[in-house]
């Protein structure tokens, strides 16, 4: 791999990793005003997606086969290193640069809206760590490097989700949808360890493109075994259902931040990893048709919820959903080029529609003005109208509840393990000879 | 040129001349200020171990022919202590100096000097006998500290606990050393009495309730330094069959779950914390346990991570408390923005806990992990399920902490003291998190040095394969992907 490109990637993954530094430091000392962040921030992210651009081209016009580039070593023991590996492919450099242009763009929207904010520096550094994040997990050549993307995107997601903290609905949204994230978070590291532990490889490419390979790395079994921790784990940051609940919540955060996770990048991420892990999934007939089955019924409950949605980000998330769902069939089917092509347009696209979200009704007024009259209700969707409701109330009634999906997670996990812990707590009370036995609650 | 007399006067030097300092002035505000002088030279005093070869190996012998009782030495300084040295007087530091004012007293000022010394003499010895005594030593200054606070059923709760622990350990170290014959229940004895003072589950239950009911500072400055854990790794790790390791391994990953998740339910923030504590000090243990050189240098790290990061949170809940009264997590307190730099460290300091990317104690979580998973495949994924869990609670304390509206009650900002202490500690976490080498360098040459005692040691079962040794490493570390290890 030609120097060139090891320093254009080196560039891309530092960039924003520096800036998360830099604003964190400076959070710490009230350092920054408002210009100061903005010029670093364009500064940053134009750098990493200059580099990110001259990386994929240069890697386009050369003959050279993907390789993984070792940037640095993290830490090590005796028995394991681990090192900072990045993947250069056309697949990683491709996603890599969509999400630093997306961020390009969402940050120079943002410096606008969110403009004299109160949390104005606060935004930009989750901002900062979102990027940081991302840009991992595009470039990721070992699953340490993987996770550690992966970690920072669940944790600027929450924080973002509970921005308005002055308000507790944010805050508790955001703690909902923090939980998903650790189930996915818990997946993922559990995927990484086994596969350090089978394979005794952390690098992705070693394990993924080995398992098709007559002396795979990995048993079908064992195969089978790790792409299903990496399907939950997709499952918890990409909305599939049954752990689509968090998405609505996941609105309370500001527009620019909803747009970036959850109609462009963030949702997209979990099918961008199905995509780097499609040969160890394709490898296990049950992996494969888990995911089908998972793509299929998220697609047609986003379809569903989204018709009856009453405010325009939920609905457009819902919508989002639906084509996660299609992408997910399309990976599992074994195509390559056309999910990537699809998640590529798709993410611009809800990008576009997010950020003119907040527009919407402003936008519809002068529609109507125009056409001088109102618009047909029919146009917002069967489901809606007078007829359909009376025709399938129960239809009607699952997608107005959003197909009961806290409702059952929270009867069938949420309560039954708050109410042995709670059994558990007040033993402990008891041991210590404590009589009063105070309940807790947990959310 | 620094002397090892020299070295061990500056290291106990200025914690015992701030005890008798306490007990000479009444005035507390200038007590408090030659306290922190001093714990400012003893923090330099055990930073120089690091750059002086010649402190790093110290070795002080007994006077008089060496009984089994005393160990071959009365100080040694190598290794594990070479790091863990530093401990005591930074987290003395911390509590010194982030206590607020309405809460000083003299003689909680003395109490801590002294437990610094005693803990620090325990970190720089390996015989039996002077660690029994540095064990009582500092349960017994910890009784006193909570003493004020705690009465009734709980200081008898307490006070058996730690007796029940004190004669345990004297009694094991007693059967270890007079009789050959009897040292695997010697040796029972003295991890009972760890599991007691760490609080491994099923005796777990007195630190949540010491968190909930006494004094936090004491109890912190008892707890974080984790004296159990150096005293299972100098007695029982190099001498232990492997079933004995096995049992508290799998004993504290259970633990460090059931900790987890029980804070998760809490709805006080001083109960949250002492489960939260009871995990992180299960899985220190755990991976001790383990006998891999990955999970044993993990569980130093995050032993070394966890004492700052735990420290720092609970001094956090107490800044709060110190100006909200009792904090209830079933409501939301708000006031972020008035101490912005307060929720900035807690949440450092409970992602450290909860190992997240970026702060020390993902680095040790993940070694943990990985050498856990290699000798308990099952039982090594719960480490992992403690993690998230720790994560989740951390968020639940942080939103329920500093969002939401403050309503009509004013919140004082953090007074200079407070902000250089927060940020001072959460700032050493986040650095030795992204530059974690020389931590983890030093911290593996000890694990190294622990495995070694254990395999000479060992006269029972099949010998361990023996570890890569660190030029290893670098050849590792220095290899292109791809190529086999």
């Amino acid at each position: 791999m030609s120097g060139l490109v090891e320093g254009a990637v080196a560039v891309a993954v530092g960039a924003p990793l520096a800036l998360l530094l830099l604003l964190g430091a400076a959070a710490l000392g009230d350092l920054l005003g408002e210009r100061s962040i903005g010029a670093l921030t364009r500064a940053a992210l134009l750098a990493a997606l200059g580099a990110a651009v001259t990386a994929l081209v240069a890697c386009a016009l050369s003959d050279a086969p993907p390789a993984v580039v070792r940037l640095g070593s993290w830490f090590g023991t005796a028995e394991t290193a681990f090192a900072f590996d990045v993947a250069v492919d056309p697949v990683a450099l491709g996603f890599a640069t969509l999400s630093l242009f997306i961020c390009n763009v969402v940050a120079a929207f943002s410096f606008r809206y969110l403009h004299r904010e109160p949390g104005f520096r606060r935004y930009f550094f989750q901002m900062a760590m979102f990027v940081s994040g991302i840009t991992l997990i595009a470039l990721a050549g070992s699953v340490e490097v993987l996770f550690v993307g992966w970690e920072l995107l669940g944790l600027s997601s929450a924080l973002l989700v509970g921005f308005f903290q002055e308000r507790p609905a944010p805050a508790a949204n955001a703690l909902r949808v923090f939980a998903i994230y650790r189930l996915s978070d818990a997946a993922m590291l559990a995927a990484a360890v086994l596969l350090h532990h089978w394979a005794d490889s952390g690098s992705l490419a070693a394990v993924f493109a080995a398992a098709h390979a007559p002396d795979a790395l990995l048993a079908p079994g064992r195969a089978f075994a790790i792409s299903l921790l990496l399907i939950i784990a997709v499952a918890g940051k990409s909305a599939l259902w049954p752990l689509s609940g968090w998405l609505p919540r996941a609105m309370e955060g500001p527009t620019p931040s909803s747009a970036v996770y959850y109609g462009a990048l963030s949702i997209h991420a979990g099918c961008f990893l199905l995509l780097r892990a499609q040969p160890l999934i394709l490898a296990s007939t049950g992996a494969t048709a888990l995911l089908i089955a998972g793509g299929v019924v998220t697609g047609l409950y986003g379809a569903l919820t989204g018709r009856v949605q009453t405010d325009v980000k939920s609905a457009i998330s819902y919508a989002t959903l639906t084509q996660v769902g299609i992408i997910t069939v399309e990976i599992a089917l074994g195509l390559r080029v056309l999910p990537m092509l699809h998640i590529a347009g798709h993410a611009c696209f809800r990008l576009l529609q997010f950020l003119s979200a907040p527009n919407v009704l402003h936008d519809l007024h002068e529609l109507e003005n125009r056409l001088g009259g109102a618009l047909d209700e029919g146009a917002a969707g069967a489901l809606q109208t007078r007829q359909a409701r009376q025709a399938r109330p129960g239809v009607y009634l699952f997608a107005l509840e959003r197909g009961f999906a806290d409702a059952l997670l929270d009867r069938a996990v949420v309560l039954p393990c708050r109410r042995v812990l709670s059994w558990l707590d007040a033993l402990d009370r008891l041991l210590i000879g404590d009589s009063e036995r105070k309940r807790g609650r947990p959310w | 040129m620094v002397t090892p007399a020299l070295w061990l006067t500056a290291l106990l030097g200025p914690p015992l001349a701030a005890a008798l300092g306490s007990l000479v002035d009444r005035n507390t505000p200038r007590v408090r200020a030659v306290a922190v002088a001093c714990a400012l030279v003893s923090c330099l005093a055990a930073g120089v171990v690091t750059f002086v070869p010649a402190l790093s190996q110290l070795t002080v012998p007994w006077p008089s022919p060496a009984s089994p009782w005393l160990g071959p030495s009365a100080l040694r300084v190598a290794g594990l202590s070479a790091v863990l040295v530093t401990l005591p007087p930074v987290l003395w530091l911390v509590t010194i100096a982030a206590t607020p004012r309405a809460r000083l007293d003299r003689a909680a000022l003395r109490r801590t000097a002294l437990a610094t010394v005693v803990v620090s003499l325990a970190f720089c010895t390996s015989s039996p006998a002077l660690l029994a005594g540095c064990w009582a030593a500092s349960s017994g200054l910890f009784l006193a500290g909570v003493s004020r606070t705690a009465r009734g059923r709980v200081m008898r709760a307490l006070t058996a606990y730690h007796a029940l622990a004190v004669v345990l350990l004297v009694a094991g170290v007693a059967l270890t050393a007079t009789s050959p014959g009897h040292a695997r229940a010697g040796l029972w004895l003295i991890v009972a009495a760890v599991l007691i003072r760490k609080g491994i589950f099923p005796f777990h239950a007195w630190i949540p309730e010491a968190f909930d009911r006494t004094r936090i500072g004491p109890t912190v400055l008892f707890s974080a330094p984790e004296l159990g854990t150096y005293v299972a790794a100098v007695l029982v790790l190099p001498h232990a069959p492997a079933s004995v390791l096995r049992v508290v391994a799998v004993l504290s990953l259970v633990t460090a779950v059931y900790g987890a998740a029980l804070a998760l339910v809490q709805s006080d923030a001083r109960r949250t914390l002492g489960y939260l504590f009871v995990s992180q000090s299960a899985l220190v243990l755990a991976g001790l346990d383990c006998t891999s050189q990955d999970a044993l240098t993990g569980a130093l790290v995050l032993w070394v991570s966890s004492a700052l990061a735990f420290t720092g949170l609970a001094r956090t809940v107490l800044a709060l408390e110190a100006r909200r009264g009792r904090l209830r997590l079933t409501k939301y307190h708000g006031g972020f923005d008035q101490m912005p730099l307060l929720a900035a460290s807690f949440l450092a300091f409970g992602l450290a806990c909860a190992g997240f990317p970026g702060t020390l104690g993902f680095v040790g979580q993940e070694l943990l992990v990985d050498g856990a998973v290699r000798r308990f495949p099952a039982l090594g994924f719960l480490t992992i399920v403690a993690a998230a869990l720790t994560g989740l609670a951390v968020l639940r304390m942080y939103f329920s902490l500093f969002c939401g509206s403050p309503g009509a009650s004013a919140t004082l900002g953090l007074r200079w003291r407070e902000a250089v202490v927060f940020g001072g500690v959460a700032a050493a976490l986040v650095v030795s998190g992204v530059f974690p080498v020389p931590v983890v360098r030093s911290l593996d040459r000890a694990s190294e040095e622990l495995l070694g005692h254990r395999m000479s040691a060992s006269t029972q079962g099949a010998p361990e394969p023996r570890p890569a040794t660190t030029p290893q490493l670098a050849a590792r570390l220095d290899a292109r992907p791809g190529t086999p290890p």
